[in-house]
């Protein structure tokens, strides 16, 4: 019994993320089925599913070899099942076009033209025409008849009668009939090892019976000698005298009511459990991926800030990152990445100086499964400010040791002055643009050099179309070894 | 009569003998540096004017020694020099110091009429080793002159 629980905290966890996320796998799986149905690769996947059960229940139970080895070969089974059902995958996407692939059901499997094989069987009948007609039931004769020449023809009275022409290469063959097509024709049936058979029955007897006692199959056979029509199925040889006889068997056979409807009701409801089976198979899988064995984690992630009024400024914050506790299942946890967390604070509707804003799963995204436990620090410091903008002089700041024979007598900044941008209280403090420090090491003549600039505090930064970098002209003198007043030399400075 | 003149006088001679002795070099100083340092001073003989402002490693004959911009903390000490003419009253101005932009202190002289050259200075420190920069100030706070330098090691 399902506690009443589950389904609320279901009800109340799950995302539309979640809910695309199964629809859509369903869908894929479900799609793989119609496609693919009738083919061994659906009996592979449904192993490869059940391979991965005894795996789990394996390493549940502590049998570590028999997991690893199950492991190993769901693991190349991907590999396998491409190499192995080439032809299979190959046939499908290239008779299929791309709508049919995505979408639709396929066609109904046409029923069989029980009137059309029955009116061409007794004609061959009456023609001393001998005939081998299979008609597969469940059991895959794929193994027992692939050696036939693959046709793929529609069924008409004409073309029956000339498979089994005499002068027809594969008229010794039986034919095999699917739906309204021969798949395959020259086919060759195994023989029975019954020793009981009357005379008259020969070889084509012989195959048909082989055939019924290793499959289902219905076959239908004319006698060459006789031209009579039997038909075939689980052991036993039953001759048919007329054409309504035999299409009485062909339909109970294919499972046809009088009302023929039987059939049709049962691909709805074979195709509907097909939906439903794979939309619990997904969601058991995502169930089982995200609501598994919890797993916490803590993350630093950084703040992100937007809607801010394109006149503020954000002069400082108290963090620039929060720590986040995530909980989850195990593998979403392992796969779970940085950049797919994010906390984003909306500066919309913010006035100019301190703000407090709170920090919480409203400005917090997670991927879908991952919960969001806990948030360090839950509230935000802000201080914004209007943006402003100002002219400042630049100083150069020199570094190292200049030689003591020298004498540094101007230094001029090209440009001069750089105009500034940021917030308000910063621009108001800044009097001066220092650069980064030149090094007097090694200086021995004038010379001109580039000098960055240092945009400190930060928020200060170089307004638009103004340079990062200034041009810096210093002159050298050498130092006179008795000092004497100055005589037309000064410092470059502004009033 | 010259005998009672000078006998009046005899109180101002050691007054008169300093504003004579910094009269002479304050006036040559501005003949030598003139269109190289201040622009020409284009106010009326009325307003006082800034004719010369700069830093230097010593005062020497009341002229800067070794002008510069960069100044090693080995020297000890230096020194922002400045020449006013004209000086129309008796007035104040600040010399306002700063390192990068922390104000370090403010030193306030008197300036004489009519002429008056005069100068500010700090001990160096290791501790005083980055940008600097002097503000010259006048009587009505304005900025007369920034002289900007560095100390380094």
């Amino acid at each position: 019994m399902i506690p009443m629980g589950f389904f609320t905290n279901l009800l109340y966890t799950i995302q539309w993320q979640d809910i695309f996320d199964i629809l859509l796998n369903s869908y894929i799986l479900f799609r793989i089925y119609i496609l693919f149905r009738g083919t061994p690769i659906v009996q592979v996947l449904l192993v490869l599913t059940a391979l991965q059960v005894v795996q789990v229940m394996a390493m549940s139970l502590g049998l570590v070899v028999t997991s690893w080895v199950i492991r190993g070969v769901t693991a190349v089974a991907a590999l396998i099942i491409v190499v192995v059902f080439r032809n299979e995958i190959r046939s499908v996407f290239t008779t299929h076009s791309l709508k049919s692939i995505f979408w639709g059901l396929p066609r109904r499997r046409h029923a069989t033209p029980d009137e059309t094989i029955a009116d061409a069987v007794f004609e061959m009948g009456r023609q001393r025409l001998g005939a081998l007609l299979v008609f597969p039931d469940k059991d895959d004769l794929q193994e027992i008849v692939g050696n036939g020449i693959p046709w793929n023809g529609t069924i008409t009275r004409e073309m029956l009668i000339s498979i089994f022409w005499h002068d027809n290469p594969v008229h010794d063959g039986a034919a095999i009939v699917r739906g309204d097509r021969i798949s395959n024709v020259g086919a060759i049936l195994p023989l029975t090892k019954r020793k009981d058979l009357p005379s008259r029955y020969g070889t084509r007897h012989r195959a048909a019976l082989g055939l019924s006692e290793v499959s289902d199959a219905l076959v239908i056979v004319v006698s060459e000698e006789r031209g009579e029509v039997s038909v075939v199925k689980n052991f036993t040889i039953q001759p048919v005298s007329d054409p309504d006889a035999l299409i009485g068997l062909l339909q109970d056979h294919s499972g046809i009511t009088a009302k023929g409807t039987g059939f049709f009701q049962r691909e709805k409801t074979h195709t509907a459990l097909a939906a439903l089976l794979s939309l619990f198979f997904v969601f058991t899988v995502w169930y089982q991926l995200t609501r598994g064995t919890d797993t916490l984690v803590s993350l630093e992630v950084p703040l992100e800030f937007y809607n801010r009024a394109p006149d503020m400024e954000i002069i400082d914050t108290s963090v620039h990152s929060v720590q986040l506790y995530l909980s989850g299942s195990g593998q979403l946890i392992q796969s779970l990445k940085p950049e797919q967390v994010t906390v984003r604070l909306n500066l919309a509707q913010l006035d100019a100086g301190e703000n407090i804003l709170p920090v919480g799963p409203e400005n917090i995204t997670t991927p879908p499964g991952i919960l969001l436990r806990r948030v360090e620090p839950s509230s935000v410091q802000l201080f914004l400010d209007k943006i402003a903008e100002k002219e400042v002089p630049v100083q150069v700041t020199w570094t190292g040791k200049l030689n003591p024979d020298l004498i540094i007598t101007g230094a001029e900044a090209n440009p001069s002055k750089i105009r500034v941008r940021g917030g308000r209280r910063i621009i108001d403090k800044t009097t001066t643009l220092y650069t980064e420090p030149v090094d007097l090491n090694g200086i021995t003549s004038s010379n001109t050099v580039t000098a960055p600039l240092q945009l400190e505090p930060a928020g200060l930064r170089v307004a638009p179309g103004s340079k990062e970098k200034v041009s810096l002209t210093y002159e050298i003198r050498t130092r006179t070894p008795t000092s004497a007043p100055a005589e037309d030399v000064s410092p470059k400075a502004e009033p | 009569m010259a005998k009672r003149l000078a006998a009046r006088l005899a109180p101002f001679r050691i007054f008169l003998l300093l504003v004579f002795i910094l009269g002479i070099p304050v006036c040559g100083s501005q003949a030598r540096t003139e269109g190289n340092t201040v622009p020409p001073a284009t106010a009326a003989d009325t307003e006082l004017t800034l004719v010369r402002a700069m830093m230097c490693e010593e005062i020497k004959e009341y002229q800067p020694v070794n002008p510069a911009v960069v100044f090693s903390v080995s020297i000890g000490e230096v020194y922002c020099f400045t020449a006013f003419s004209p000086v129309p009253v008796q007035t104040v101005i600040d010399y306002k110091w700063y390192r990068r932009d922390d104000l370090v202190t403010t030193r306030r002289v008197v300036l004489y009429s009519p002429k008056w050259s005069t100068y500010s200075s700090i001990h160096l420190r290791v501790a005083d080793i980055g940008p600097w920069r002097v503000e010259i100030i006048g009587p009505e706070e304005q900025v007369l002159k920034v002289l900007r330098f560095s100390v380094t090691r």
